[in-house]
């Protein structure tokens, strides 16, 4: 499965690498940044959390990046921030990817065949879905569900956003079915489920990986809206979009609060889609 | 090239810095002491939702607010805070004060064109008080002869409220009552339209009908609420303005920035830092002013349900809060309060009863509550999470931040649920469903008994819309209360009060830990403003100077952004920063 020709193609591409790399800066912010910041995320300073004037504490050695209004280390806070973005945008990803793929597969394989309703009825759910605003109905599910967990997050974002998936895996799913080799295995007797994951799967992974990339981030983005809107995790969790609203009261004066998370999220985001469209020109053969 | 390059990249840096440290915008006109003109639509905002106007039910800050727009009573609040008649011509007590007669002014009209009898008045009162109504303090009117019987059904009307002919009502108590003309001025008993029915309705809260200075011609929940000048209204030449519109839902941030642009005109919830910025701004230098605060917040603890149906355990959240820390992250809005009666109505005395920061008591509250917890072990406490509700965008949820990490200390984890103000209201007011939350309450009127009977007494109880949200029952609080409203001596009142209060600290049903106070500022072409002692963003007397308006607002909205970059810089939100975190300017 591996194509060299690929891999070269992609270290050719500075900006697919710059999005490779901030993709990595985050994962390692994410995994060891709330180490070394050494605070408590959710807990206040309430000893130091002032300087000498009696503002709040802004970058200095004691917290890195000063304190929130609540006097809790910024720093730390980025950090865990990082973490349940990246939690929250892998598995909604993954989620929403395995959903796609698997109603794609199905109903592009049954498409023109006996089972061709369950086509048109896979679709038509798709249809379906794909008719809501995005964001609008992810927010009302957020609204409804009540009691957020970093579980239910992940799971309204996953099962809300495979329609687009679906569609286009549907479509690959239809080209590579009349190709030979595929009339070939089912001419060996070879059964369904062989042939959609041996056969099919390995021939729309290009796609699907691309997706799952791009798709990362918009779910951070997604993720950092319904924190924002106060229907994602409940306070004191610290999160990317929960900080930019906690801090846009002090725009005015500390404007680090809103930077600080607002940069965050546009770097990762960044990243991921650098790192989406150089997969996407690199799994490409046209440009070869 | 280069130098082109370079040039940008400062341009956009400098424009970045210019908007990242803004500072705030003048004064919008001048103050030209003159006539008060007629005309212009004063604009402003709630951060919350109002979620209906009914006066007998409606009881809220945000909808008394609008209510005092709406309707007028037999009797208000003069600019001073004294009681005088509205709809009443005068105000006839009996020398034993259990008789009130109000002559009624002649020539009122209802928005409807209907005009005011002492039927309207009787109905109004019967409607608020019918078992049926989900009025929320129907027992401030239990004096009232017939008011039992009445309010449990058994009877048809209040038979202590007499129609004496068309203009004169009269009321009769069962005996003296010291706070029965402030009851008399709240919104619950103003008179309403024939087309309120003389039973409560539900649609009636998004079409209310009084005879106040202004009707409502729109109603959108989450939106706006607008009002316009009843035109029939009883003083002639009042109200000034042509209406009102007011904004709901509005982030605090959003109402200072169309504040700053002109697009409100008078501006009441500023976050704290936004406030210490204008009062820091030398154009608005000795602008706005703090409203008085009759204010006091808490967390609130549900007697009925488990753990506080355990004293100790209420007790242990009472002592566990450290109050100061509290005030710490809001300087200047926020102070350290451990009493229900603010210190505006009841100074503090020393060995005054009140509640107190122990974390050693509120430790040893938790063991004998049978939930003892170790700190250096983290083990023990009580076991289950315990949902806490806050408000959305308000100090509420800051305020839940600081009580979590504070109880979690004394083994109590709270979860916090941030939800909107209509299901705030709806949840803590229905019997066992909310365990603990934020807990405030306004003055209703500038007396001591408004901090307890309607928030705290049995008879506040009700199964919906409970006022009371710890359901809290306490038989000598309840006599304390019955013989403070009886007592006309003021010095018997005061101690009576003293021992409420300390029952209150001692029982814990709330945690008493904040005052909050707001900082209210007008653009100069809104006249006639100025806070209320006793009515919250009272505006009805407001008057816009068109002219200075319209001038000051082209002149101002030419060229904002170049004054932002003049007025910006980061020394100086940085010296804002530090006046504002002090609190020093106050």
């Amino acid at each position: 499965m591996f194509d060299p020709r690929a891999f070269r193609r992609f270290k050719q591409n500075r900006g697919a690498v710059f999005g490779a790399a901030l993709v990595l800066v985050l994962v390692v912010f994410a995994a060891f940044g709330p180490l070394l910041a050494g605070h408590d995320p959710n807990i206040s300073d309430f000893g130091g959390g002032r300087d000498g004037s009696g503002a709040l504490l802004g970058p200095s050695s004691r917290h890195l990046l000063g304190v929130d209004p609540l006097l809790r280390d910024s720093f730390s806070r980025l950090a865990h921030g990082a973490r349940i973005s990246l939690l929250v945008a892998f598995f909604a990803t993954t989620l929403s990817i395995v959903v796609g793929a698997a109603v794609g597969l199905a109903s592009g394989y049954a498409e023109d065949t006996r089972a061709a309703g369950l086509d048109t009825f896979l679709m038509r759910m798709v249809d379906v879905g794909l008719s809501f605003p995005y964001l609008l109905l992810v927010m009302a599910i957020g609204a409804a569900v009540g009691d957020t967990t970093i579980l239910t997050i992940l799971m309204v974002l996953g099962l809300t956003s495979w329609f687009g998936t679906a569609r286009i895996i549907r479509a690959k799913t239809i080209q590579v079915r009349h190709l030979d080799f595929i009339v070939a295995s089912r001419a060996l007797g070879q059964t369904t489920s062989f042939i959609l994951l041996r056969h099919i799967l390995p021939n729309v992974a290009g796609p699907l990986i691309v997706i799952a990339s791009a798709s990362v981030a918009q779910m951070i983005i997604a993720e950092s809206v319904l924190s924002y809107l106060q229907v994602g995790l409940p306070p004191p969790t610290a999160t990317w979009g929960r900080m930019l609203l906690e801090g846009q009261r002090f725009y005015t004066v500390a404007p680090r609060l809103v930077l600080a998370p607002g940069i965050m999220i546009f770097l990762a985001v960044l990243g991921f889609n650098l790192l989406g469209e150089g997969l996407r020109d690199a799994l490409d053969p046209h440009e070869d | 090239m280069r130098s082109i390059r370079t040039r940008t990249e400062a341009l956009v840096l400098l424009l970045f810095c210019a908007a990242c440290s803004t500072g705030v915008g003048p004064p919008i006109g001048e103050d030209r002491p003159g006539d008060p003109q007629r005309g212009g639509v004063l604009r402003t905002a709630f951060f919350t939702d109002v979620r209906g106007l009914d006066a007998a039910t409606a009881f809220d800050t945000a909808a008394s607010a609008l209510e005092s727009l709406i309707y007028d009573g037999l009797v208000s609040y003069d600019d001073q805070g004294k009681i005088v008649p509205v709809l009443a011509e005068r105000i006839d007590v009996s020398p034993d004060g259990k008789r009130y007669v109000f002559p009624l002014r002649r020539g009122v009209t209802f928005h409807d064109g209907s005009e005011l009898t002492a039927a309207d008045v009787k109905r109004s009162m019967e409607r608020a008080l019918h078992v049926k109504t989900p009025c929320p303090v129907p027992s401030y009117y239990e004096r009232v002869v017939g008011y039992a019987a009445y309010h449990d059904g058994k009877a048809e009307e209040l038979v202590g409220v007499k129609v004496e002919g068309d203009y004169q009502i009269a009321i009769e108590l069962s005996e003296p009552d010291a706070t029965f003309l402030h009851i008399m001025a709240l919104p619950i008993v103003a008179p309403v339209c024939k087309s309120a029915g003389r039973v409560w309705e539900r649609t009636f809260a998004s079409q209310p009908c009084g005879a106040g200075p202004f009707k409502v011609t729109r109603y959108e929940n989450g939106q706006i609420i607008k009002l316009v000048r009843h035109e029939g209204y009883w003083d002639k030449g009042k109200p000034y303005l042509d209406g009102v519109d007011w904004y709901l839902s509005m982030q605090s941030f959003t109402q200072r920035f169309k504040f700053d642009q002109g697009d409100i005109d008078y501006i009441r919830e500023l976050s704290e830092a936004d406030s210490l910025l204008y009062r820091t701004t030398p154009a608005w230098r000795g602008r706005g002013e703090w409203e008085p605060s009759l204010t006091t917040g808490g967390t609130f603890m549900n007697t009925e349900m488990p753990p506080f149906d355990n004293r100790h355990v209420r007790r242990a959240v009472s002592y566990a809060i450290d109050r100061e820390q509290l005030a710490g992250v809001r300087p200047g809005h926020v102070r350290a309060h451990a009493k229900m009666v603010p210190n505006v109505l009841i100074a503090p005395e020393p060995e005054y009863p009140q509640q107190r920061f122990d974390y050693a008591t509120a430790l040893e509250e938790m063991r004998l509550a049978g939930y003892a917890y170790d700190p250096k072990t983290g083990q023990g406490g009580y076991p289950h999470e315990i949902p806490y509700l806050a408000i959305l965008d308000s100090y509420a949820q800051t305020a839940a931040e600081i009580y979590q990490q504070q109880l979690a200390k004394i083994g109590i984890r709270i979860k916090i649920q941030v939800v909107g103000w209509p299901t705030f209201l709806a949840k803590t007011g229905r019997r066992k469903t909310a365990q603990m939350g934020f807990s405030g309450w306004h003055a209703d009127f500038p007396d001591p008994s408004t901090f307890f009977e309607p928030i705290l007494a049995t008879k506040s109880i009700q199964d919906e819309e409970s006022q009371n949200a710890a359901f809290f029952s306490n038989k000598e609080l309840d006599d304390v209360l019955d013989r403070a409203r009886r007592s006309t001596s003021t010095d018997e009142r005061k101690a009576l009060y003293r021992r409420a209060e300390a029952i209150v600290a001692d029982e814990a049903p709330w945690a008493t830990t904040y005052t909050y106070s707001y900082l209210e500022l007008w653009h100069p072409y809104l006249h006639g403003y100025r806070p209320h002692p006793v009515l919250s963003q009272h505006v009805r007397n407001a008057w816009i100077d068109a002219g200075q308006k319209k001038l000051a607002r082209r002149g101002a909205r030419g060229l904002p952004f170049l004054d932002r970059l003049v007025q910006s810089g980061s020394k100086h939100a940085r010296t804002t920063l530090a006046l504002a975190e002090s609190g020093g300017s106050r």
